[in-house]
C-alpha cells in the first residue's frame, strides 16, 4: 500500500501509520503486522477487535509506551513527529505537546497515594513552569471543570480511592488534555464503567473533541459504543487490520468475512412487540420478600449500618422458562443467585425450590454456570475425568453408563467429543463455557442459573453459548435464570425479565413488554443506554435494526 | 480512635507475653527453685522469697503478685552473677543497641541503593549479579561469615581485634557480618517492591503525559514501593535480634544477645524472663509504629476504617 | 501447570536448567551418594581418637591421604566426621521441613475451610509466630525444658510452620474463590474428596517452593543452635557443633572450622539455587 490516494486530503492529517508491525525483541511472537491507518484533524476513529487482536498494543505502540523491548517495523507520523526516531528528549516534550493517552483502568492509572491535585500539579507545572502554586491551583481546577467535574476546588486534596470510576476517568481525561493535544488515545476507557456511566464519559469525550477539533482515537471491543459516535471504524483481528473506513460505510455494508461476522453477533434483536403468552407452567424457583443485609463487622451489625444485598425481593422462574436477572454491579443480583442455590440462607422472606418429579434431592435440582469457566474447573484434571467423576460421586459406578450420558449431554450442548482429553487450560473460551454447562447438566437439573456467562467471552462465542441455552431449552426443558448486566443478551434469548436496583425489584415483565415505553424510570435508562438503539419507531416497524 | 484500638491491642498483646511467661515458668517445676539454687540459700532465705514474690496463696493470687512484680520491674536474682535480673540485661543493651543500629544502617545504605538499580535494570547485568549477590549472602551462616572473617582479618592480617568491645576496630567485623547478611535480604525485598512500584498502570500513565524519568521515580515509584518495605520492618527487626544472639557470641560482644545464649546453657530464668518480655515489647512496639506509619504512608488504608 | 506435571511434560528437561542449576544438584547428589555410601569408604572411624595424629591439616597444605581433609584436636578424620555430621543436618532438615509442611499446610487449609473465628485465631497464631524471630523462641523452649534431642527435633518441625499455613490458606481461598471448589461443593462432592484430589494437588508445586526455601533456613537454625553448644550434643555430630568446636583453633587448626562452615554454605546455596530457579520455572508455565 505504498501509491495510496487519500480522499479528503484537505484535513490536515494527524496521524499517520504505515506498515506498522510490532514484535517482542528476541522472541519469535509478531503481535501486529502490517497496519496502516491515518487519522485526520477532528476525526473520531474508532480500532475494534476483540481481546488479543493487537489493538491495545498498537495504540501503546503510537506513544511509545510498550511495557518491553519491540521490533519495530513500519512508520509512525504523529503530529509531524516520527515517533520512533525520537531521542527520549524529543519523546518526552512529544508526549506533552502532541499525544495524550486515556487508560482503561482509572483507579489504577491514578497515583493512589498522591491526591488528585498534586497529580495535576505535576504535569501543569510541566506547561508552565515559572508559575506560582496559586495559579497552578486555578489552573487545575479550571481543568476539573472542564471535564464537569462537581466541586472541583474540594476534589484537588481527594485521594482517587475517594472518587467513583466515573469522576476518575474523568480526571484522568482531564491530565491527558492538560497540554492541548492533537490527538487523544482512549485504550477502552469505559470498559471498567458502569454501563450508566460509559455514556456519560463518551459523551465527555466527543464534546471535548468537538470544541478543541481535536482527534480522538478509540480502543474498544464493545463494538456497540462505536457505531453512534465514529467518523472511521478500523477492525483488527489477530494482529492484523482487516477493514477500515469511514464508519457510516463499514457499518452498514463490512467487507471482509471477519467484520462481517463480528458485526452480525453484535447485532441487537430488538424484541418483537406481540402478545404476551400467559405464563402456566409449573413453578421451580420462587422468591417470597426475601431481604438480606450484609454487614462488614460486629459493631456495624448492632449500628445497623449494612449494605442492603436484597429488600422484599420476589419474583419466580417457571419450568422450561428463560428468566433474565438485569442489574448493575451492586444490585444484588449475585447474592440473589447464591441464595437460589441455597449457599446463603435470607434474613427474611423465602426461597423455594419445587422439586420435579423426576428429581430426588430439592437441593441439586438447581445447577450453577459461573462467570470465569476455565476457574471453575479443576486446570489439572482432564475434561473427561472430571465429568466422569461428578457421575462417580452421585452413584454412577458403571464406566460405560457414565460415559453414554456424557456423550448425550455433549451433544445437548453442541461439543465434540474430543474436548474430553483435554485439560481447561487448553480449551478455547467458548468450549470451556460449554464443558462447564454440559458438567452441570449431568445430574439433569431442573433449573440452571448462569451467572454472567458471557462476560468473560469475546462476541462472536457469545453468540454461540446463547445458541446453546436455546437448544437446551428446547431439548431439555430446563428452566434458565440468567444473571447479567448486558441488555442485548437478554433481548435475544430471554422470556422474562426482571430488574434489580439496590437490592430490590424495579421490573418484572415479559420480554415482549419491555420495550413498549411503559416502563419505570430506571429500565427506560438502561434500555436507552444500550448503544445503537435508533428511535422506538424503528423498532416498531419491525425491521431488524442492525445496529452496533 | 483508631490510634487507641491499635495501643489497645499492644497492651493486650503484651499482657498475654507476661501470662504465658507466668505459665511457662510454672510448667517448668518450682520457679523459686528454678531462680535460686537450694544448695547456696536457707531455707529461711527461699520461704521469705517465696513470701516476697507471692508464691505463696492461690496460683491466681501468685498471678497477680508476678504481674505486679513485673510493672515495678522485679523480675528476680540472675543466677549467674547474683545480681537483680533485670540491671543485669540493662547494663547490656547499650552494647547491643550499637551493634543493631550501625548494623542496620549498613543494611540500609547498601541494600536500598542496590536493590533499585537491579530493579531499574531488571534482567540485566547488573541485576544478575545482584541477585547472585543477595543469594549468596542469603546462605552463608552470619557465624561462618564471622569466624572466616576473624581468619582472615585477625589471625592472619592482624587488622583487626577478634573478641570484645572499646573501639571502632571492635566494631567493625560484627557489624559488618550482620551488615551485609541483612543487606543481602533487603537488596531482594527492595527489588521487588520496585519492581511491582514500575508496573504500576500509575507509572505507565505518568510517562504518557511526558513527565521526567527521575521525577517519575520520586513521585510515583518510590512512595509505591515503599509501603510493602515498611511491611516488613518487623520480620527485619526480629531477624537483627535473631543474628545478635548468635554473632555476639562470635565475636565475644558483651551484649544481650550473648546473655541469651548464656542464660540458656545455665538456665538462668530471672534473666530469660527479662530478655523475652524485652524482645516481645520491641516487637509489639515495632508492629504498632509500622501500623501507624502505614495508614499514613497509604490513604487507602485509613478510608478502610471510616464508617 | 504444575511442577510434576512440568517434569514429565517436557523429557528433556533437566538439560534446559541453567548451568548453575545443573551444578547445584549435581552437588546435592553427590552429599546424598556419600553419606549413602559413608559405611563403605575406607575412612577412619569418625570417632577414632588418634592423638599421635591430632591438627593435622588437609592434602595439598601439608597432610597426607590418610586423612584427606585434615585431623581435629582429638586427631579424628575430618572428612569422616563431615559426612556423618552432613548427614544428620540434611536428615533433621528433611524431616523438619516435612513436619512443618504438613502442620502448616493442614492447619491453613482448614482455616480456609471454616472461616470465622477458626480462621481469625490461625491469622493471629500466623502473625505472632511470623513476629517473633524463630530463634529466640527455640531458645527459650530449650532453656525451658532442658537440652534434648526429642525436644530439639520437636522445635526444629515448629519452624515455619506458619509459611506454609499462611500460604496454603491463602491459596486455598483462592480455590474456594475461583469457583471450581464451590462448584464442585454444589454438585455434591464430599469436601474430604475436593480437598484432597482436587486442591491439594493444585497448591502442591508452590509448597513445594516454599519447602525448598525453609529446608535450606532449618539447616541454618540447627547449625547455629548447635553451633552455640544448645543443638546436637556430642557423641553426635552435626555441621554446626563442628564449627563450634573448631572455633578454639582457628589459629592453629582453622580447617577444623572452615571445612563444615564451607559445607553448610554449599548445601543452603545449592537447595536456595535450586529452589529459585524452580520457582521461576512455575511461574513461567
Amino acid at each position: 500500500m505504498t501509491d495510496k490516494t487519500i480522499i479528503g486530503t484537505r484535513k490536515e492529517r494527524v496521524c499517520t501509520v504505515e506498515n506498522l508491525g510490532v514484535a517482542i525483541s528476541g522472541a519469535d511472537l509478531r503481535l501486529v503486522e502490517d497496519i496502516s491507518f491515518e487519522i485526520g484533524k477532528g476525526d473520531y476513529f474508532a480500532l475494534v477487535g476483540e481481546s488479543g487482536s493487537g489493538k491495545s498494543i498498537t495504540c501503546h505502540t503510537l506513544m511509545r509506551l510498550l511495557p518491553f523491548k519491540p521490533e519495530i517495523e513500519g512508520r509512525i507520523v504523529i503530529d509531524g513527529a516520527d515517533v520512533w526516531s525520537l531521542t527520549p528528549a524529543q519523546l518526552r516534550l512529544f508526549r506533552r505537546r502532541s499525544v495524550g493517552m486515556v487508560f482503561q483502568d482509572p483507579l489504577a492509572a491514578l497515583n493512589p497515594v498522591r491526591t488528585i491535585g498534586s497529580q495535576l500539579l505535576e504535569t501543569l507545572r510541566l506547561y508552565y513552569p515559572g508559575a506560582g502554586g496559586d495559579e497552578l491551583r486555578e489552573r487545575a481546577v479550571k481543568a476539573l471543570r472542564d471535564v464537569h467535574i462537581p466541586q472541583p476546588e474540594q476534589r484537588l486534596a481527594v485521594y482517587p480511592h475517594q472518587l467513583s470510576g466515573g469522576l476518575n476517568q474523568r480526571v484522568m481525561i482531564a491530565l491527558a488534555l492538560l497540554g492541548n493535544p492533537k490527538l487523544l488515545i482512549a485504550d477502552e476507557p469505559t470498559t471498567a464503567l458502569d454501563m450508566s456511566v460509559q455514556a456519560e464519559v463518551l459523551d465527555l469525550i466527543d464534546e471535548l473533541r468537538r470544541q478543541a477539533d481535536l482527534s480522538v482515537l478509540l480502543v474498544t471491543h464493545d463494538l456497540g459504543i462505536v457505531g453512534d459516535r465514529a467518523t472511521h471504524i478500523a477492525v483488527m483481528h489477530k494482529g492484523h487490520m482487516v477493514e477500515q473506513g469511514p464508519a457510516a460505510e463499514v457499518v452498514a455494508a463490512p467487507r471482509a468475512d471477519y467484520s462481517k461476522e463480528l458485526f452480525a453477533a453484535a447485532a441487537v434483536d430488538w424484541p418483537d412487540r406481540g402478545d404476551t403468552k400467559p405464563r402456566e407452567k409449573p413453578l421451580c424457583l420462587s422468591f417470597e420478600g426475601v431481604s438480606k443485609t450484609f454487614y462488614t463487622s460486629a459493631q456495624d451489625r448492632k449500628a445497623d449500618i449494612g449494605v442492603p444485598a436484597a429488600r422484599d425481593m420476589s419474583f419466580c422462574v417457571r419450568q422450561g422458562e428463560i428468566v433474565a436477572l438485569i442489574g448493575e454491579s451492586g444490585s444484588g443480583k449475585t447474592t440473589a443467585a447464591k441464595m437460589a442455590m441455597g449457599l446463603i440462607a435470607p434474613d427474611s422472606g423465602e426461597v423455594v425450590l419445587h422439586p420435579s418429579p423426576r428429581n430426588k434431592a430439592a437441593r441439586l435440582n438447581v445447577q450453577m454456570v459461573f462467570q470465569h469457566p476455565r476457574d471453575s474447573l479443576d486446570p489439572l484434571m482432564s475434561v473427561g475425568a472430571q465429568l466422569h467423576e461428578v457421575l462417580y460421586v452421585h452413584g454412577w459406578t458403571n464406566s460405560g453408563d457414565r460415559q453414554t450420558h456424557i456423550e448425550k449431554i455433549l451433544a445437548d450442548v453442541g461439543l465434540g467429543l474430543h474436548v474430553l482429553e483435554r485439560r481447561p487450560t487448553f480449551l478455547s473460551g467458548g468450549e470451556a463455557q460449554r464443558v462447564v454447562i454440559a458438567r452441570a447438566l449431568l445430574l439433569e437439573p431442573d433449573m440452571l442459573i448462569a451467572d454472567e456467562p458471557l462476560s468473560a467471552v469475546d462476541v462472536r462465542i457469545q453468540k454461540h453459548i446463547l445458541e446453546c441455552f436455546q437448544r437446551l431449552r428446547e431439548r431439555l426443558d430446563i428452566a434458565i435464570l440468567l444473571i447479567t448486566h448486558d441488555l442485548r443478551v437478554v433481548f435475544e434469548i430471554a422470556d422474562q425479565v426482571v430488574v434489580l436496583r439496590h437490592g430490590e425489584v424495579v421490573e418484572d415483565v415479559p420480554v415482549a413488554l419491555f420495550t413498549d415505553g411503559k416502563r419505570q424510570p430506571y429500565t427506560q435508562m438502561l434500555i436507552d443506554a444500550v448503544p445503537g438503539k435508533k428511535s422506538l419507531a424503528d423498532a416498531d416497524r419491525e425491521t431488524q435494526v442492525v445496529s452496533l | 480512635m483508631m490510634l487507641f484500638s491499635r495501643l489497645f491491642r499492644a497492651v493486650v498483646s503484651l499482657w498475654l507475653i507476661v501470662t504465658l511467661v507466668f505459665v511457662a515458668l510454672r510448667a517448668t517445676g518450682d520457679p523459686i527453685l528454678a531462680i535460686f539454687n537450694p544448695d547456696d540459700t536457707t531455707q529461711a532465705a527461699i520461704d521469705a522469697y517465696r513470701e516476697q514474690w507471692g508464691y505463696t496463696g492461690t496460683i491466681f493470687q501468685q498471678y497477680l503478685a508476678y504481674v505486679v512484680n513485673v510493672f515495678r520491674g522485679d523480675f528476680g536474682i540472675s543466677t549467674m552473677s547474683n545480681r537483680d535480673a533485670f540491671a543485669v540485661v540493662a547494663e547490656r543493651l547499650p552494647a547491643t543497641l550499637q551493634l543493631v543500629g550501625l548494623s542496620a544502617v549498613v543494611m540500609l545504605v547498601i541494600g536500598v541503593p542496590l536493590g533499585a538499580l537491579a530493579a531499574l535494570n531488571a534482567g540485566g547485568r547488573l541485576d544478575r549479579l545482584v541477585m547472585a549477590g543477595s543469594t549468596v549472602g542469603f546462605a552463608m551462616p552470619n557465624f561462618v561469615l564471622g569466624l572466616v572473617l576473624i581468619l582472615v582479618l585477625s589471625v592472619t592480617f592482624h587488622m583487626l581485634p577478634s573478641n570484645g568491645i572499646g573501639s571502632w576496630q571492635h566494631l567493625v567485623m560484627p557489624v559488618l557480618t550482620i551488615g551485609l547478611a541483612k543487606a543481602a535480604m533487603y537488596m531482594r525485598f527492595v527489588r521487588s517492591a520496585v519492581l511491582d512500584a514500575l508496573k504500576l498502570q500509575c507509572v505507565t500513565s505518568a510517562r504518557a503525559r511526558g513527565l521526567g524519568e527521575f521525577q517519575i521515580f520520586l513521585a510515583h515509584v518510590a512512595p509505591n514501593a515503599l509501603l510493602p518495605l515498611v511491611t516488613i520492618t518487623p520480620l527485619l527487626v526480629g531477624a537483627m535480634v535473631a543474628a545478635g544472639s548468635v554473632v555476639e557470641s562470635v565475636f565475644g560482644w558483651p551484649g544481650v544477645g550473648r546473655l541469651i545464649v548464656d542464660s540458656v546453657a545455665q538456665r538462668d530464668l530471672a534473666v530469660l524472663q527479662v530478655i523475652i518480655m524485652m524482645v516481645a515489647g520491641l516487637m509489639i512496639v515495632t508492629n504498632l509504629l509500622v501500623d501507624l506509619a502505614y495508614v499514613r504512608l497509604d490513604p487507602r488504608t485509613a478510608a478502610a476504617r471510616e464508617h | 501447570m504444575s511442577f510434576a506435571v512440568a517434569v514429565r511434560k517436557q523429557g528433556k528437561f533437566v538439560f534446559d536448567m541453567p548451568f548453575v542449576v545443573q551444578i547445584s544438584l549435581f552437588f546435592l547428589i553427590a552429599c546424598l551418594s556419600l553419606i549413602i555410601i559413608l559405611p563403605f569408604l575406607p575412612l577412619p572411624n569418625e570417632g577414632a581418637v588418634d592423638l599421635l595424629a591430632r591438627l593435622q591439616p588437609p592434602i595439598g597444605l601439608g597432610g597426607g591421604w590418610g586423612h584427606v581433609l585434615g585431623t581435629d584436636d582429638l586427631g579424628r578424620d575430618i572428612l569422616a566426621r563431615l559426612i556423618s555430621s552432613l548427614r544428620t543436618s540434611l536428615a533433621l532438615a528433611l524431616g523438619a521441613t516435612i513436619i512443618s509442611a504438613i502442620i502448616g499446610t493442614t492447619i491453613g487449609i482448614l482455616a480456609a475451610h471454616f472461616g470465622g473465628w477458626v480462621d481469625q485465631v490461625v491469622v493471629a497464631a500466623v502473625d505472632a509466630q511470623a513476629s517473633v524471630p524463630f530463634i529466640i523462641i527455640s531458645l527459650t523452649l530449650t532453656a525451658l525444658f532442658g537440652n534434648n534431642l526429642v525436644l530439639f527435633i520437636f522445635i526444629l518441625g515448629l519452624f515455619g510452620w506458619e509459611r506454609f499455613a499462611r500460604l496454603s490458606r491463602a491459596m486455598t481461598m483462592a480455590s474456594r474463590g475461583r469457583g471450581y471448589v464451590l462448584a464442585m461443593n454444589t454438585l455434591g462432592f464430599p469436601w474430604r474428596r475436593i480437598y484432597i484430589r482436587h486442591v491439594l494437588p493444585n497448591i502442591a508445586s508452590t509448597l513445594l517452593v516454599t519447602a525448598t526455601i525453609n529446608f535450606p533456613e532449618v539447616i541454618l537454625l540447627e547449625t547455629s543452635l548447635s553451633f552455640l553448644g544448645l543443638g546436637i550434643q556430642p557423641p553426635m555430630s552435626s555441621l554446626g557443633n563442628m564449627l563450634g568446636f573448631g572455633r578454639s583453633y582457628l589459629l592453629t587448626g582453622w580447617w577444623i572450622a572452615v571445612v563444615p562452615g564451607l559445607a553448610i554454605f554449599l548445601c543452603t546455596l545449592s537447595v536456595s539455587i535450586i529452589g529459585d530457579w524452580a520457582r521461576s520455572a512455575i511461574g513461567r508455565s
